[in-house]
């Protein structure tokens, strides 16, 4: 029991009357990389509020290193050795990155040290050293206000690095990033589980392969089931509350959405109008309830910040049907805007791929056509 | 190793224009030491030099202004308590400069005969002197204590500072067997190491106290700002709960600068009071507070020395409009905010910087979309990456 | 910069022909002290009187900020008489030029303004203020200086500078007369009600001692702070001690006044069984508060505008002609212009403005058929004054109901206050120490 370095017992918190967790259960090696996953609601973030101390919990206790943490509050917990990553990126976008990591390295934290005392050489030096680990060096001195959203996350990370935390908690640190930056995330993060414990939170799946060691998922306030991520995919319980209730979507359905978004980004260039026309399609044809709709746009948004060559994707439709759904999405989303050379030519590729009789092109483009001129005229 | 070298050529540029930043700034702050300590006492008539000293006062309580609100966030309405308290502290030492025995004068119309118990400490002028600027300081870091445990931010902190304004403007306003009510205390014709406290070379030595101690508070604050403690707080007014989570307790920085900055007012209550020969409790009212902020918005917050070009160019106009136009000068003062705030809404010297910059980066703008699609930023990355 | 406008000013007087001027100087007779009604003063052209030089006096008002309201008005007044004087031919045949300063209800500002216009404008005098706050915050500069206030309001006492000339009325000249009517006709239980500030706890604790000492009882006491509109407390409180009539005596200020006789009205509170006495309710307040919430009521002051003397007619009718036909007059406005009357009989009598101290002397002793009746400079800077109780009738001006036979003598220092029992104030005292408080 003594490697554990988080156990959490019988854990419940009661916003009054709605339990964000239930009796829930948890523990962890020091060493490891979990990934927890959930639908939405499931209390992921409550779950990582009470470990940091921002919400006290009910009943049941969370012990961090032997070290029970109820009543300490949230600075005293990042000092005992917790660092944790927000959602969006939390970092003082008035000061440089180089100050940034500065904030977070100092060991000293109380008024004196902080008025009287200048950063130390082995303090400097660790910063050096997390610039270069982030990937940030060059833009050192820079104010971190006009960092990209990638880089904001980065830096953050190396702020939580800076504490020198036992163990790291991140929340969905790849939301909202692009392929190149989520692989960057994910070794970041890979090389990180190395030297310290390290909590993830995530929604978006090929991430979470690409990471995961063991899968935890909560849902409804407790865990549902814990493991490898292939014990959890084929439990039937997991595929029914999580991956088979909420997406609501099928191998081939994603398939659809994976060239469409190859579509959108074939000049490099994902137009916001590109976006709207998949979500509202897609959503559209996987459900009929607006709620479910809105929910089904997040998820899909996950999907679309991916840039798969098409050569693999289309071999993968089963019929005609589909073929045909492809290709009216795929114009529909290079008509959305002003069309470009570069869309052309991706767009000549996929006609070649799918295979389909020029008639039925004919008409389909046609259609779209008349829709958008109407549209205009309009 | 590689990546050091342009780390720390890139540091070693920037250093040595930061050293030549700060020399540029010691010249001017020494230069203005000179103007308003020598040249100023030489030029300006009694009158005129006591105003100026009146104004300079009124420096010192911005500049206390900026440090919690330019740099940490915290918008204080109610620094008029403070001020105020400075201010009262100073005025009782001075009320009590009589013959032993007797009791300052207005205690005789509401026929108190006793000297007060509050007012026993201010026989002495150095425990006055302390408790001028630590009266003010524990009051701020008691009242900054209960807010910020609660973690109340915001507009919400600023309505508090408002309300706890109103509960010490009617207090004193209601003292009057204790602090004379609404009257308040004179000092003019108060005596100060047997001189009378408005004969002008008192005035004068009050006048280069109050040049010393705008010098003094500035240098405390530059200090203040711009080590780690200045980034902390910086950090503060960016995202307070990243703070929290790096292992530091907000609540005390917080605590710890607006004591700094009451305590800073309340010098500033007890330089203004001297010179303006009386300490009313009309310095509480809601106005006065918010027109201390206005000085910080005018001049630049988070800039310092906007703090006090700003006090002083709106005091100066308040002064020429009034006295040129005493039957409209309100709407002209109007216009003028108006004016600054639209047309400069980071204020003179922010407006000043900002300019300075778009000439110096006329073609490196600095500014990245928020979001990582930009081709540029790709290009750019992946040059980094290749380095 | 003021330079700049001195000079364009002294061109202007100096355009005017000399000829004229020594003209009017040999007409004038410095000497005798002439009353605004026996002096011809609007028959003379205004244009044809300068003389290349002025007399420079201060006024120093809150034109700005919640005292404005009233201290226009009375700022109206001090101007209607520079422009008399000046019309008949200026004080010592110079024209009074008056630069106004605003004080914007605002006492630390009121003493800036009080040592500009002492120091930057060197007036000869100032006229000013309202509020005891801001007399007393300016009073140190007069002090220091050793220059001259007018200050026309009525007020506490309990203050006797040799630098202030107070044309308001002192509480012997308003509270104690209005207590004493109130006992004879009204009733023996008094509720006190007040702002919460110098003016009316000074005020209440003279009524306390009165009231003790004549026979009466004071069944209660409160205040509101100034500004405050929540007078349902207050009201309930009268109730309960009051519960068959009696008299309230009121010294509220500004809009809390408005409140609380609105409110009074509605708990049915009538003037037949709870007369109200207001000593900060005159003319002006009457139409601001509404005069159906008021009709019934009393006020105690010098003047009303219905006083009926030839002063008086004739200071209406100016007034009116100047500011308009919907103008009223009040007391404090009636004070503000015969004192700027008062200063000008003592320039003359001392043969100049500049020398203050001779300005001073000869102040002591002024009379002056003014529009409120004779009134006489007295040693301790007050003056003499007629009182009057008036009812508000349905115009919205006031019945004369009661008025001394002649004027009272002014008391600075409150006789039935055990404090200052005792004390006087004579400047033109030689044999005591300080004449401005001495032992009887």
């Amino acid at each position: 029991m003594n490697d554990n370095i988080l156990v959490i017992d019988n854990l419940t918190v009661d916003f009054e009357g709605f339990k964000a967790l239930n009796q829930l259960n948890f523990s962890m090696k020091s060493g490891e990389l979990r990934v927890i996953i959930g639908p939405n609601g499931a209390g992921k973030t409550t779950f990582l509020d009470v470990i940091t101390g921002k919400v006290q919990p009910t009943e049941g206790s969370v012990t961090f290193n032997g070290k029970n943490l109820r009543n300490i509050s949230e600075h005293d917990i990042a000092r005992l050795g917790i660092g944790r990553k927000f959602q969006t990126p939390r970092i003082y976008v008035n000061l440089t990155v180089r100050e940034n990591l500065d904030l977070a390295v100092n060991t000293n934290k109380n008024f004196v040290s902080i008025l009287f005392r200048k950063s130390s050489s082995p303090e400097k030096r660790t910063v050096s050293g997390l610039l270069e680990t982030i990937g940030l060096i060059a833009k050192a001195d820079l104010q971190s206000e006009y960092l990209s959203h990638g880089e904001k996350q980065r830096l953050e990370i190396g702020m939580l690095v800076a504490q020198s935390p036992d163990l790291l908690l991140v929340d969905e640190p790849v939301a909202g990033l692009t392929d190149e930056e989520t692989e960057n995330v994910g070794n970041l993060l890979m090389n990180l589980a190395e030297s310290h414990s390290i909590i993830v939170i995530e929604h978006d799946m090929e991430f979470v392969r690409q990471i995961a060691r063991n899968v935890t998922v909560l849902h409804q306030g407790s865990v549902l089931c814990e493991g490898t991520m292939d014990v959890v995919q084929n439990d039937p319980r997991v595929i029914e509350v999580y991956l088979g209730e909420a997406p609501s979507m099928s191998e081939e359905q994603i398939n659809i959405i994976r060239i469409a978004a190859s579509m959108a980004w074939a000049d490099n260039n994902f137009a916001p109008e590109q976006l709207e026309v998949i979500l509202s399609n897609l959503s559209r044809e996987f459900s009929d309830s607006l709620m479910h709709q809105m929910d089904l746009q997040q998820e899909l948004k996950n999907y679309l910040a991916k840039n798969i060559p098409l050569e693999e994707l289309v071999p993968q439709l089963k019929n005609i049907e589909q073929r045909e759904k492809v290709l009216r999405l795929s114009y529909e989303i290079i008509r959305s805007n002003e069309i470009n050379e570069q869309e052309i030519v991706v767009y000549q590729r996929l006609l070649e791929l799918l295979d389909l009789p020029t008639e039925l092109i004919k008409e389909v483009e046609t259609e779209i056509e008349a829709k958008y001129d109407k549209r205009i005229n309009n | 190793m590689n990546d050091i070298i342009p780390d720390s050529a890139s540091r070693f540029a920037q250093s040595k224009k930061q050293k030549q930043k700060f020399l540029i700034e010691i010249a001017t702050v020494i230069g203005l030491l000179i103007i308003f300590a020598v040249i100023m006492p030489l030029v300006l008539p009694e009158f005129r030099l006591r105003l100026l000293g009146r104004f300079l006062s009124l420096t010192i309580v911005a500049l206390g202004i900026d440090l919690i609100w330019g740099y940490t966030g915290l918008l204080s309405l109610g620094h008029g308590i403070f001020f105020a308290l400075g201010g009262y502290c100073l005025a009782m030492y001075l009320n009590l400069q009589i013959p032993e025995g007797t009791l300052p004068e207005f205690f005789t119309l509401y026929g108190v005969k006793e000297l007060p118990l509050v007012w026993q400490p201010f026989y002495s002028l150095p425990v006055t002197i302390i408790l001028l600027t630590f009266i003010p300081a524990l009051v701020a870091g008691f009242l900054g204590y209960l807010i910020f445990r609660n973690r109340i931010k915001g507009v919400y902190f600023s309505i508090l500072t408002q309300a706890a304004l109103l509960v010490f403007f009617n207090f004193f306003n209601g003292q009057q067997k204790l602090i004379n009510g609404t009257n308040g205390l004179k000092t003019d014709t108060e005596k100060i190491f047997g001189l009378l406290v408005s004969d002008p070379k008192v005035q004068l030595n009050f006048y280069l106290l109050t040049v010393l101690f705008v010098f003094l508070t500035y240098v405390l604050c530059r200090w203040l700002t711009s080590g780690r403690f200045g980034r902390l707080l910086i950090a503060i007014r960016d995202d307070e709960n990243r703070v929290r989570f790096t292992g530091y307790n907000p609540t005390w920085f917080k605590v710890l600068v607006f004591a700094i900055s009451g305590a800073i007012a309340g010098i500033a209550g007890a330089f203004y009071t001297v010179q303006t020969g009386i300490i009313t409790p009309s310095v509480m009212q809601v106005g006065f507070s918010i027109e201390m902020v206005i000085w910080v918005a005018v001049g630049g917050r988070g800039t310092l020395v906007g703090a006090i070009i700003g006090t002083l160019l709106v005091r100066l106009a308040q002064t020429f409009l009034s006295e040129k136009f005493p039957e409209v000068w309100l709407f002209f003062q109007g216009a003028l905010f108006l004016i600054v705030v639209t047309v400069l809404p980071a204020g003179i010297i922010g407006g000043i910087r900002q300019l300075m910059i778009n000439i110096e980066n006329r073609q490196k703008v600095v500014t990245y979309p928020a979001i990582d699609i930009n081709p540029e930023i790709q290009a750019e990355k992946e040059e980094l990456e290749h380095e | 910069m003021s330079n700049r406008f001195d000079r364009r000013k002294f061109l202007l007087y100096g355009g005017a022909t000399l000829g004229s001027s020594i003209f009017l100087k040999a007409c004038q007779s410095p000497d005798t002290a002439t009353p605004p009604e026996t002096d011809p003063g609007t028959e003379t052209p205004p244009d044809t009187t300068a003389t290349g030089d002025t007399i420079k006096v201060g006024i120093l008002h809150s034109l700005s900020g919640t005292m404005a309201i009233s201290e226009t008005t009375v700022v109206d007044a001090e101007n209607l008489a520079i422009k008399e004087i000046n019309a008949a031919g200026g004080v010592l045949g110079k024209q009074i030029e008056a630069v106004t300063e605003d004080g914007a209800s605002d006492w630390p500002t009121f003493a800036e303004k009080a040592r500009k216009l002492i120091d930057q404008d060197e007036v000869v005098t100032i006229f000013g203020c309202w509020t005891s706050a801001s007399r007393k915050a300016v009073l140190p500069v007069f002090e220091e200086k050793n220059h001259m206030l007018w200050y026309p309001v009525q007020y506490e006492g309990q203050e006797c500078s040799k630098n202030i000339f107070y044309t308001g009325a002192a509480p012997n000249q308003q509270i104690e007369p209005a207590v004493d009517w109130l006992l004879e006709n009204k009733g023996k239980e008094f509720f006190l009600v007040g702002s919460d500030y110098v003016f009316p706890r000074t005020a209440n604790n003279i009524i306390k001692e009165q009231l003790k000492a004549n026979g009466g009882t004071t069944v209660g006491e409160d205040y509101l702070p100034l500004g405050n509109t929540e007078v349902t407390p207050i009201i309930t409180k009268i109730k309960q001690a009051l519960p068959n009539g009696g008299v309230i005596f009121n010294s509220l200020n500004g809009d809390s006044n408005v409140a609380f006789f609105k409110q009074i009205q509605a708990a049915g509170l009538t003037p037949d069984k709870y007369p109200v006495m207001s000593v900060s309710v005159a003319e002006e307040e009457v139409r601001q508060i509404g005069t159906e919430y008021l009709v019934g009521h009393y006020a105690a002051w010098n003047y009303f505008q219905t006083v009926d003397t030839p002063a008086n007619t004739k200071f209406v009718e100016a007034f009116k002609a100047e500011y308009g036909d919907d103008r009223v007059t009040n007391d404090p406005m009636e004070a503000a212009y015969i004192m700027v009357y008062l200063w000008k009989q003592a320039v003359e009598k001392a043969g100049t403005a500049d020398d203050l101290e001779a300005v001073r002397a000869a102040a002591v002793g002024q009379t002056l058929e003014a529009p409120e009746g004779t009134v006489t400079m007295s040693g301790n800077h007050h003056i003499s004054k007629t009182v009057r109780i008036g009812e508000v009738r349905d115009d919205g001006l006031f019945d004369v109901v009661s008025s001394t036979d002649g004027p009272i003598d002014p008391i600075p220092w409150n006789q039935y206050v055990p404090e200052t029992k005792g004390y006087a104030c004579d400047w033109t005292k030689t044999d005591v120490d300080n004449p401005g408080k001495y032992k009887i």
